[in-house]
Formats: C-alpha cells, structure tokens, sequence
C-alpha cells in the first residue's frame, strides 16, 4: 500500500501549485478553515490497485480570486464567479497529477478520475476534513483558507 | 500563413488558460475551435480542417488518447499533429502517448511562453519536413 504524504508534504506541493499556476501565495497554517460561510470542494479519485479520494475545499471567496487569476481577469467580476467551481477542479486536477507521483512513483500509470466541483457549508467541509487520512490547511496572504486532504477509500485488497 | 488550433479539454477554466496562451504568444491565428471531450473534437475534425490540436488526457465521454487513436485511423486526421497539456506526471504515461503519436507532452501548470514554444516547434518541425 501506498503511504499517504505528510501534512507538510501536501503543503508544498499545494503552495508551489498555487504560487505557479494562479499567483496566489499562502502558508501553512494550523487554523481550522472558518466555521461561518461555504467552501467550494473539488473532489477526484486517484487509483491504482488502491484508491485514493483527493478533496480540496477553498472558501468562496478565494475560489473567485482563484478563477480570476486562471482567466486574467477581476475577482469581482460576474465571469470569475461562474468560473470558480471549474477552477477550483482544475486545482485538484493538477494536484492530482503531483499528487500521484508522490504516491505510486513515475514509472506507472494512475488513474485520475474527472473532478466534481460542489458547494458545501462549513460545517460539512469541516466533517469531510476530520475523516482523512491526511490533510493540511493553508491560508493565503490575502487572508483566505483553503483546506486539501487525502481519504483512503479501498485498498489494494479490495477493503475499505 | 495563419493556423487554426483545436483546444480540447472538458475545464471550461483551462480551455480558456490555453486559448489565452495562444493569443499571447503572437502565433499566427486565424482561429481558435474548443472542444470539450474527444468525441466533440473528432465531430470537429471531420467538419473542417485544424492545423494543430492542443488536448487534455482526461476527459468524459472520450478522453485524449482514446481520441489520438481514433484520429490515427482516419486518413485526414492522421496527418493532425496533436499536443498534450495534462497535469499526469507519469513517464510510463508520457511514453504510451508519444507511441500512439503524440507530437509533444506539455505538463499542467504551464507557462504561456511554453506553449509558444511548443507550438513554434512543431511548426518549424513540419515546415522542414515540408508539410507546412
């Protein structure tokens, strides 16, 4: 079985993404995300022999910031909104794919399932976080939080 | 000469992230067709001509390399040269699709200068070979 990446490991590699792909800069943090207001969440399964479930929660408001920065656009803009679930998947997308090299290595081939994008309340972001297998939360320096977590879900024995 | 591109991917997000690249990159364009899955972009192919497809691998209904394949087996299709931009970091993965015929592999995030190059090399690939 694969060993699920550290908390400081799933840091890295979310800051570094982050920072690459949407100029947005954020730090490892142990604050939980805000108990008030919805995340977005992008979902994807990881598999090869075993599965892994890939979760990355960002609070809505960072989501926009997120779209607008992908588009080159303005985070207020009605067109960032409409874009932040989407861009919140291709988050998880790209993750993934680093993701599965930190789990099963580069000489095989992972499944990467296509991300479902939802929107949920604070307090189920924050049940979904408490049963992962690993997690770790960010928060950037605009003051947004945003949450990734790794959740073993069958392993390589068929079991859950 | 002006070229048009095919951006296949089901991210409405990343379609839009490659379409800008393009744009940006001071390539010739005279436009730019979006597809969001390989099927869409087989329908595509057999409408009008493409000069260059810029894919995703994974995709609903049909993903890039079932799409290469299909390509592959249509005479007007085959000649297409198709470029990879997928967060899959896998070398065993990278390997199969420049064996199904896969010009070039480009890893998410990209920069939208590596898609001007990219794309400037295949170009000048194929103009020295005499195909463009």
């Amino acid at each position: 079985m694969a060993s699920a990446p550290s908390s400081e490991s799933l840091s890295h590699t979310l800051i570094g993404l982050l920072a690459d792909a949407a100029f947005i800069f954020a730090e490892p943090t142990h604050a939980p995300l805000p108990a008030t207001g919805n995340a977005i969440v992008a979902r994807l399964t990881m598999a090869r022999g075993e599965s892994w479930e890939l979760c990355v929660c960002v609070q809505d408001k960072l989501a926009d910031l997120l779209a607008a920065n992908l588009l080159g656009t303005e985070s207020e803009t009605g067109e960032a909104r409409a874009a932040a679930a989407d861009a919140v998947g291709e988050l998880a997308n790209i993750l993934a794919g680093a993701l599965a090299v930190e789990l099963f290595g580069k000489d095989v081939v992972c499944q990467i399932g296509i991300p479902a994008a939802t929107v949920e309340t604070a307090r189920a972001v924050s049940d979904r976080l408490a049963k992962a297998t690993c997690r770790a939360n960010l928060l950037t320096e605009e003051g947004y939080a945003l949450a990734v977590a790794l959740t073993l879900v069958l392993t390589s024995e068929g079991g859950a | 000469m002006s070229y048009r591109i095919l951006v296949v991917d089901d991210s409405a997000v990343s379609r839009r992230m490659v379409c800008r690249a393009i744009i940006m990159s001071g390539l010739d364009v005279s436009e730019i067709l979006e597809a969001s899955n390989g099927q869409e972009a087989l329908d595509l192919l057999s409408k009008s001509w493409v000069d260059i497809v810029l894919a995703d691998i994974n995709m609903p209904v049909m993903n890039g390399a079932e799409m290469v394949r299909e390509m592959a087996k249509r005479d007007f299709m085959s000649v297409t040269p198709v470029i990879v931009i997928s967060s899959e970091k896998s070398e065993k993965r990278m390997d199969e699709l420049l064996g199904l015929g896969v010009h070039t592999y480009l890893g998410k995030p990209f920069r939208p200068e590596q898609i001007k190059q990219v794309i400037g090399d295949l170009l000048r690939e194929r103009k020295e070979a005499g195909h463009g």
